[in-house]
């Protein structure tokens, strides 16, 4: 009996929930939150975004509702042009717009109603939409719309937006479907029976700042939508799914076989097997891309071909498995978009996966193409990942490893002469990298030599290694280490060039000649105009710079002063975890030596070490602008 | 710090080019006219594809309006390796709504389709009809495109009554092969050109248009039932047409309106104040919606309506600012005129081609003002900035038209006015910055805020980080005076830190801290096409330089000047006891910069570059 009743209390609900939300309605007299005093200056304020999703699957139904309730109050007139366009629109496709209604709320508290009639609707998608009317500064915006949409399986809601929001609030219901959200902090939730609410109050405007997690930090909501005998994104039936047995679509298993015989792995140590393999695949192996058909693939051993990423990432955990190489599935997530879920895989969110060695504790990323094994990707460096065992079928959290400073070093040599009329200069550049920059650099020139012509080069080489504030003609120069083997000995892979200055690097003061030096060591971003910081700075990856830069000083010429190229800055703190920058210079014979040591040991700087941090960045980019002062010999 | 890499690479793989082509380009117009003038446009193309990676290169976008219909698509796509043909399915042909930022409603759509199985190395063909109904909007033929054109070629087929008019524009005008033949008792004309080199847009150029070899062609007149009937060909036939466009607009009641302009203009003893607070109350109430919905894209909609709703597009802001100064009963009139991304004159191209826009004319006291509206912040009297240079067709009575260019604005009135009072303390110079901006650059800046409010004081410091990003300022009083004739106000306090180089005892002193123009030099080698500018401006800038109590100028830059035709300037340091002043006049002058501009626009940056170069020398008394 109490079995029956629940049923019909359940089946109530149901039956409630779709009809409330098909009578959504506004408040007759709408009463919003008061604006806080810290936003009362603000162009415009959302006073409400509220949002519903009722899904029914099941039966004879399959049918999403989705209702949208926003109200804004614009405070000056120039922002009207923003707000007061409005389609009744989702990311799904709309079946039918059941309710559509505007309003304007003058400040006197008149509210002017608008006209059905005055929704439009496009031809093709059948898109309503309205322009409100008589808007003006002080006036508040109200509308509301509820489509019939077919059922979407994720979504992604963002309410933060450049003007603050008083108000958000985002509620599921649902019959025949499990609805999971992955919500910003800022919501708060509560929810009874199959309906849930969540919501968040004074969600400050949205500002973007350069190396910050920006995408993470945005306050937003993600869903999903399944029947509930699927989970099939659970972590616990989902990794398993990755290596029970290989799927290649363009080769056959014993294909696969063939292909690991042929590589000739004996008794070699497994860093060494790994090696051998991931040293092929990579250097063998392109990615099928938009717009190529794959084809299927004869012979796995016969030098270049494409292959789709999924073969790929399966032929790695093939070959692991044939080699009995002990090996766990690793899943991780881009630490400027997210972290991955502790339950879950959440679709809308871009994950990165990977294969990791225990035995090395080192990385194979079948993904990334740059990339060889060792390290991850470096955006998930620090972050949160699942990792799965095929071997006990248990999946763990795990934290990727950070790349220390050394393995990513910038190291240049510059060798400056000028003309006799000072007017231009000759510059001998060795530019080299290695670690995350060494493989990117490596891969990036392989890229644009084979699908790019000369002049590209050319340009790149010019940017990457000058900048682009210096005008100069690029002459002879030459690549070392260009192999993809070279990844794994972190060997540098470096870029001769000479160069003529076009433009005089010198200035004049009286009798004084001023070479500007700093500019050798290419363009530097600065942070003079970044004085307050909302979030923590994240770099890509920790590194090094290290430059070097011989002038020859001028026949009839010697140094009066070489102050401005000497600066040290410093990040107090913890001396693992801070970044510097230290120049020297000294006079050697008929040359200045200048030295550059410039340090970021860590990918995250706290927001409250964010001046300390600006300071040091500043530093490289005062050097670019630092110069030697010569004066004629006496 | 170096972040720029993966940015770099990304455009590489983004913007890679293979070597695709379009083998052949034909549009063949076929012009009917019996009892209804009827024009068929057929379209048929090929081209050798050779990386499918380029999906751009074989995904196909035909537009089209309510004023044309799509029929009869075809296409295939013919693999060379395997000699196997694959043709195009029809239920891969979709029909779409465009969507553009700025337009809110519109009749414009789209047939989208992917040819079928590209491989490397596939040829694809694709045919199409397009049947016009409007025979004004006869379209344009462009013989360059994104991929190199081995062959293109536009044909119109027409009866000897159908008289045809047409104009070409852009480079490669030589390669353009004209012939005119008869055959079948009809006239065929034919533009014919070869090994035309793909397009490559670069930034800041003008409009593709002025730079694309095309043709616009059009009907000038036709028989119908043996009496001539005549269309376009001049610009008063054209006018003739706008002028049965609006002749029955305004026919509702405009009492709100008759009564607001009124209101408005009730303390106003001038004609010039009274359009002035008109114009202004429409720029700051009136809000650009854009529409392009069939002839609701030509004709302009109620003033009395626009009033009420406080929204429209340009026509409807010229209607009912147009309207609005009749009632002040000053002599104003509807003004057609096509943008800077127009490169016509009117009695070159005297067909709806020629114009895309709409403000109102007003003559004071003799003088014309261009008024456009849409323009939030363009201040009273100016002309909008994309309308600088333009013709302008005034519509003056069912008759009577006049088309006058629209002056540019003169650099001078685009000014940044700096003055600095600084002082020199240790290696550092602090001091005030006071700032007053006018004219399109003070339209700019309000733009600006408006757009990007939340970074506000960033785009107020602009006006003076933009030329000099190291110095350091505290706002002090900020006055943005909108719809007020004065310049907007930004007063700071200032610093530059180590903007002193001490060298042994002496202080060298680099006393230009706005290097205005120092980054604009072209690469003469690379750039192929002309760069354009918004507008004109100056900078006027003077620094006032307190020297410490100890110290003298040992040495001081010489006065230096440099004037031509694109721009100018002018420096000059003067001594007064313990001051320095420096006074820095810089004119940019052209909007257009042509190729044969370059190398003395790149001598003009140099000489200006060695003269931001320059120090003072100061040493102890």
């Amino acid at each position: 009996m109490k079995k029956i009743a629940l049923f019909i209390v359940l089946l109530l609900s149901f039956h409630s929930y779709s009809q409330e939300i098909k009578s959504y309605t506004w408040d007759e007299k709408p009463t919003f939150k008061e604006i806080p005093e810290e936003y009362k200056n603000q162009p415009a304020i959302v006073l409400l975004d509220k949002r519903w999703i009722h899904t029914r699957v099941g039966g004879y139904a399959y049918a999403t509702f989705g209702m949208n309730h926003f109200a804004i109050k614009i405070n000056k007139s120039e922002e009207i042009n923003k707000y007061n366009k409005i389609k009744a629109q989702d990311n799904g496709y709309i079946r039918d717009v059941r309710d559509f209604h505007a309003r304007v709320i003058k400040p006197n508290g008149e509210i002017k109603i608008l006209p059905q009639d005055k929704i439009i609707e496009t031809t093709e998608d059948k898109v309503k939409s309205i322009v409100f009317e008589g808007v003006e500064a002080g006036d508040i915006l109200e509308y509301y719309f509820i489509i019939k949409e077919n059922p979407a399986s994720y979504g992604v809601e963002v309410f933060q937006k450049e003007i603050p929001v008083l108000f958000a609030e985002f509620t599921h219901s649902q019959e025949g479907v499990k609805f999971e959200t992955f919500a910003s902090p800022e919501f708060k939730i509560s929810g009874l029976n199959n309906k849930t609410i969540l919501t968040a109050t004074n969600i400050p405007p949205y500002k973007e700042e350069s190396d910050a997690r920006n995408i993470k930090n945005l306050v937003k909501l993600i869903y999903m939508v399944s029947t509930p005998a699927m989970d099939t994104y659970n972590w616990s039936y989902f990794l398993p799914r990755i290596v029970a047995k290989p799927s290649f679509q363009y080769f056959k298993k014993n294909q696969a076989r063939e292909f690991i015989q042929n590589l000739n792995i004996g008794t070699e140590s497994t860093e060494e097997k790994l090696l051998k393999i991931d040293e092929y695949i990579k250097t063998n192996f392109d990615f099928v891309g938009k717009g190529e058909a794959a084809k299927k693939v004869t012979d796995l051993n016969g030098g270049k071909q494409k292959l789709t990423a999924g073969d790929v990432f399966d032929l790695y955990g093939f070959t692991l498995k044939e080699l009995n190489i002990p090996y766990k599935i690793v899943v991780g997530m881009s630490r400027f978009i997210g972290e991955v879920d502790s339950e879950k895989f959440v679709v809308p969110l871009s994950h990165e996966f990977m294969y990791y060695i225990p035995e090395t504790q080192k990385f194979l990323s079948p993904y990334d193409k740059y990339l060889s094994y060792g390290y991850p990707v470096y955006e998930v460096q620090g972050s949160k990942g699942r990792t799965y065992n095929p071997s006990n079928k248990e999946n763990y959290e795990l934290i990727f490893p950070i790349a220390p400073t050394e393995y990513t070093v910038n190291e240049t040599q510059s060798t400056i002469s000028l003309s006799d009329d000072l007017a231009t200069a000759t510059v001998e550049k060795k530019y080299s990298n290695t670690g995350y920059d060494g493989q990117l650099y490596r891969n990036g020139i392989k890229y644009i030599k084979e699908n790019e012509d000369e002049k590209i080069l050319v340009d790149f080489i010019k940017k990457r290694v000058f900048g682009d504030e210096l005008d100069l003609k690029i002459g002879n120069y030459n690549f070392e280490n260009e192999e993809f083997k070279y990844n794994y000995t972190n060997t540098p892979f470096t870029i001769n060039v000479k160069a003529e200055a076009k433009e005089s690097l010198t200035e004049n003061a009286g009798n004084f000649v001023l070479v500007n030096l700093g500019k050798l060591i290419g363009k530097q971003s600065n942070l003079y105009q970044e004085n307050e910081r909302k979030w923590d700075v994240d770099l890509n990856y920790a590194k090094t710079y290290k430059h070097k830069i011989i002038f020859n000083i001028p026949n009839g010429y010697e140094v009066e002063s070489f102050k401005d190229l000497v600066i040290d800055k410093k990040m107090n703190g913890d001396e693992t975890k801070n970044c510097s920058f230290k120049s020297t210079a000294k006079v050697e014979g008929d040359q200045l030596i200048v030295e550059v040591l410039e340090i970021y040991k860590s990918i995250n700087y706290p927001k409250e070490t964010y001046q300390e941090y600006r300071n040091v960045v500043n530093a490289s980019s005062d050097f670019s602008k630092a110069s030697v002062v010569l004066r004629p010999k006496k | 710090m170096k972040k720029y890499f993966l940015v770099v690479l990304f455009s590489f793989q983004l913007f890679s080019q293979e070597k695709s082509k379009i083998v052949y380009s034909n549009e063949t117009v076929v012009i009917n006219s019996g009892k209804t003038l009827e024009i068929e446009i057929f379209n048929n193309e090929r081209r050798a594809i050779s990386k499918s990676k380029n999906t751009q290169e074989y995904t196909i976008r035909i537009p089209f309006d309510s004023f044309n219909e799509i029929s009869n698509i075809k296409g295939s796509t013919f693999i060379n390796k395997t000699n196997k043909r694959v043709d195009l399915s029809s239920s891969s042909i979709g029909t779409f709504n465009a969507e553009y930022e700025n337009i809110y409603k519109s009749d414009n759509k789209f047939k989208y389709f992917v040819l079928p199985k590209v491989e490397d190395n596939s040829i694809i063909e694709f045919s199409y009809k397009n049947k016009l109904k409007q025979p004004r909007f006869l379209s344009t033929f462009q013989f360059q495109n994104p991929i190199k054109t081995e062959t293109t070629k536009l044909q119109i087929r027409c009866q000897p009554n159908i008289e045809i008019g047409y104009k070409i524009f852009g480079n490669y005008q030589d390669k353009i092969v004209f012939t005119k033949a008869t055959e079948a008792n009809l006239d065929i004309y034919t533009w014919e050109a070869k090994d035309i080199p793909e397009f490559e847009g670069e930034e800041d150029m003008p409009s593709a248009l002025y730079f694309k070899p095309h043709i616009i062609y059009y009907i000038k007149s036709y028989e119908k039932e043996g009496k001539k009937e005549e269309l376009l060909g001049t610009p008063e036939k054209l006018y003739q047409w706008y002028y049965s466009l609006i002749k029955d607009i305004n026919k509702t009641d405009q009492t709100d309106l008759k009564n607001k302009t009124l209101e408005l203009i009730k303390d106003k003893s001038s004609d010039f104040e009274k359009a002035k607070v008109i114009y202004q109350w429409i720029q700051q109430n009136v809000h650009y919606v854009a529409f392009e919905d069939g002839m609701g894209g030509f004709v302009p909609r109620e003033a009395s309506d626009i009033y009420q709703k406080l929204y429209g597009d340009c026509k409807d802001m010229a209607n009912l600012l147009n309207e609005m100064l009749k009632y002040a009963k000053l002599d104003s009139n509807l003004t057609w005129i096509g943008t800077r991304s127009k490169p016509y004159k009117y009695e070159e191209v005297p067909t709806p081609q020629v114009d895309n826009h709409m403000i109102a004319t007003v003559i004071i006291e003799g003088k014309s003002y261009f008024l456009d509206a849409t323009d939030k912040f363009c201040p009273f009297t100016f002309p909008s900035a994309m309308i600088q240079g333009k013709e302008a067709l005034i519509g003056k009575s069912e008759n009577e038209f006049k088309i006058v260019m629209v002056p540019e604005v003169e650099f001078s009135k685009n000014k940044i006015n700096v003055f600095m009072k600084l002082n020199l303390e240790n290696n550092h110079i602090v001091g005030i910055a006071n700032t007053m901006v006018s004219g399109f650059k003070k339209s700019y800046l309000l733009n600006n805020l408006s757009a990007y409010n939340q970074k506000e004081n960033e785009i107020w410091k602009n006006i003076i980080t933009a030329n000099n990003q190291k110095i350091q300022l505290e706002i002090q009083e900020l006055q943005k005076n909108d719809y007020q004739d004065l310049p907007s106000i930004a007063n700071f306090k200032l610093k530059l830190e180590d903007g002193l180089k001490d060298v042994n005892g002496k202080l060298l002193l680099k006393p230009i801290l706005l290097p205005v123009l120092k980054e604009n030099l072209i690469d003469i080698q690379k750039r192929k096409f002309s760069i354009e500018n918004d507008f004109a401006y100056l900078y006027e800038i003077q620094y006032q330089y307190e020297l410490p109590i100890d110290y003298k100028v040992e040495y001081l830059p010489e006065n230096a000047k440099v004037e031509n035709d694109l721009g100018s300037f002018d420096i000059q340091y003067k001594v007064q006891k313990n001051t320095i002043t420096v006074i820095q006049k810089i004119e940019s002058k052209k909007l257009l910069l042509e190729s044969n501009d370059f190398v003395l626009w790149n001598s003009f940056i140099k000489a200006l570059t060695k003269q931001y170069n320059q120090s003072i020398i100061l040493s102890k008394k």
